[in-house]
């Protein structure tokens, strides 16, 4: 039995992770739900304890929640019940808002795994040496892949969507 | 325009309401729970699993322990493992023959085998006087396999009794057929007994289907032999130690220069199993 004190980790980085998944998945208890699934995941992974945990972990919990956005179990059902708009936004622009969720998640679904991870983790407010840890990427050349990363997203979200920003 | 922005800004899009706070005291109260019940499902299958499975093997061994009838249709049971060709030891003359060797003069001849003492080929035939398929086999097959081989010096017939447990009057129509063997009038028995099987495993009246084929005064020896003959059954009790040896379990079953044949299998069957063992 190794020393991986997993109730210490659950705490220190259950939240985090919540929040990454639910950037893809777009409903809160799904995201809940899956971030301890990725953890237990990680408890029963003993090769990975140490120093590595927290880089696995992240991948690990990208790739969970970028699988249920492709699985067809995902978001539209839920999509109603992502929080209320923000007072100051009007219905129009609440469903705009709702829609161009909606499309970026698509987008981010038919990306290659690698880019749409960096993506994520990127917005999530990974480091770059955080995410050459998480995805087992050359750090000097992370900031290359991002930019790729980003090229190919636009790329797909206007041959999908067009340029035109709903309702903003 | 500056791509990195672009992406950004919709990226953006996808931020958690500040307001929500995921709770990891509650996520891991919800997961050990989950865990619990996981394994106390676990264990319940287990124990479960392993309640059938020694349930099963129990039931395995009451079946397959009492030996079988081959007759699918009186006496039905599972078909064991196939052995065609075990390792048997050879076969042995009849108890008749070694009792007589030891108590009865040398010329009497013995009743439970038939044909040349110098066949190439031993067959020992497994029988119960109740079983449907042994009746069968003794009406329509033996006859054949006599005329074929039996009476041309190429086989050997000894008979074998060995009846089932299940069968009320068995055993005591094996007595009675010894006894009639003892008195001369072996075959004439069992014939009648095979024909008879449907009448006397109904009334339970062996000694009157018997007397139907055997005159009345060695019936009357067959009669004493039964009632007041102690060693009656030896022959008997030395067929079924034979079985035993052999792994004998089901009837008919009829074993040849070792080789274990299936009473079940047809006439022809039989034939090439006796043909090849000739040819060796």
């Amino acid at each position: 039995m190794d020393s991986f004190d997993f109730e210490a980790f659950f705490h220190a980085h259950y939240e985090r992770i919540a929040r990454v998944i639910a950037r893809v998945v777009g409903d809160h208890g799904r995201a809940e739900d899956l971030a301890a699934e990725a953890l237990w995941k990680l408890w029963r992974t003993p090769q990975v304890h140490g120093q590595s945990a927290g880089g696995w972990l992240y991948r690990t919990a990208v790739r969970m929640g970028l699988n249920e956005l492709r699985s067809g179990r995902r978001r539209l059902r839920y999509e109603a019940l992502w929080d209320a708009p923000p007072s100051g936004l009007t219905p129009e622009e609440a469903h705009a808002a709702a829609e161009e969720r909606d499309q970026v998640r698509q987008t981010l679904a038919v990306l290659r795994e690698r880019q749409a991870e960096l993506l994520i983790l990127r917005a999530s407010g990974l480091s770059y040496e955080e995410l050459a840890t998480a995805l087992g990427l050359n750090p000097a050349s992370v900031g290359t892949l991002i930019g790729r990363a980003q090229q190919a997203f636009r790329k797909e979200y206007v041959k999908l969507y067009g340029t035109r920003r709903n309702g903003r | 325009m500056d791509v990195s922005r672009w992406v950004d800004d919709r990226l953006s899009s996808l931020d958690a309401p500040g307001n929500w706070r995921p709770d990891p005291a509650t996520a891991f109260g919800k997961l050990c729970r989950r865990e619990r019940v996981r394994r106390s499902r676990w264990f319940l299958w287990a124990t479960l699993s392993a309640t059938a499975v020694a349930a099963c093997a129990v039931l395995l061994l009451l079946v397959s322990a009492p030996p079988a009838c081959a007759n699918p249709l009186g006496c039905s049971q599972p078909a064991p493992p196939a052995r065609s060709a075990s390792a048997l030891p050879e076969p042995r003359p009849s108890p008749a023959v070694a009792r007589a060797h030891r108590s009865v003069p040398a010329h009497k001849p013995n009743f439970k085998e038939t044909g040349s003492p110098t066949a190439p080929v031993i067959c020992e035939l497994y029988s119960d006087y109740e079983c449907p398929h042994c009746a069968s086999f003794h009406l329509e097959i033996v006859p054949q396999l006599v005329a074929r081989y039996i009476d041309t010096g190429k086989v050997r017939l000894i008979q074998r009794d060995f009846p089932l447990a299940r069968h009320r009057y068995a055993r005591m129509a094996a007595r009675y057929a010894n006894a009639a063997g003892e008195a001369g009038y072996y075959r004439e028995a069992v014939d009648r007994l095979f024909r008879t099987q449907a009448v006397w495993t109904g009334d339970g009246n062996i000694d009157g289907q018997v007397a139907h084929a055997v005159p009345p005064a060695a019936m009357e020896k067959v009669r004493a032999l039964v009632r007041n003959e102690p060693s009656a059954d030896d022959s008997l009790a030395a067929d079924e130690a034979t079985a035993r040896e052999n792994h004998i379990d089901r009837t008919p079953t009829l074993v040849c220069n070792r080789e274990v044949i299936a009473g079940s299998l047809s006439l022809g069957e039989i034939q090439a199993r006796l043909d090849r063992l000739l040819a060796q």
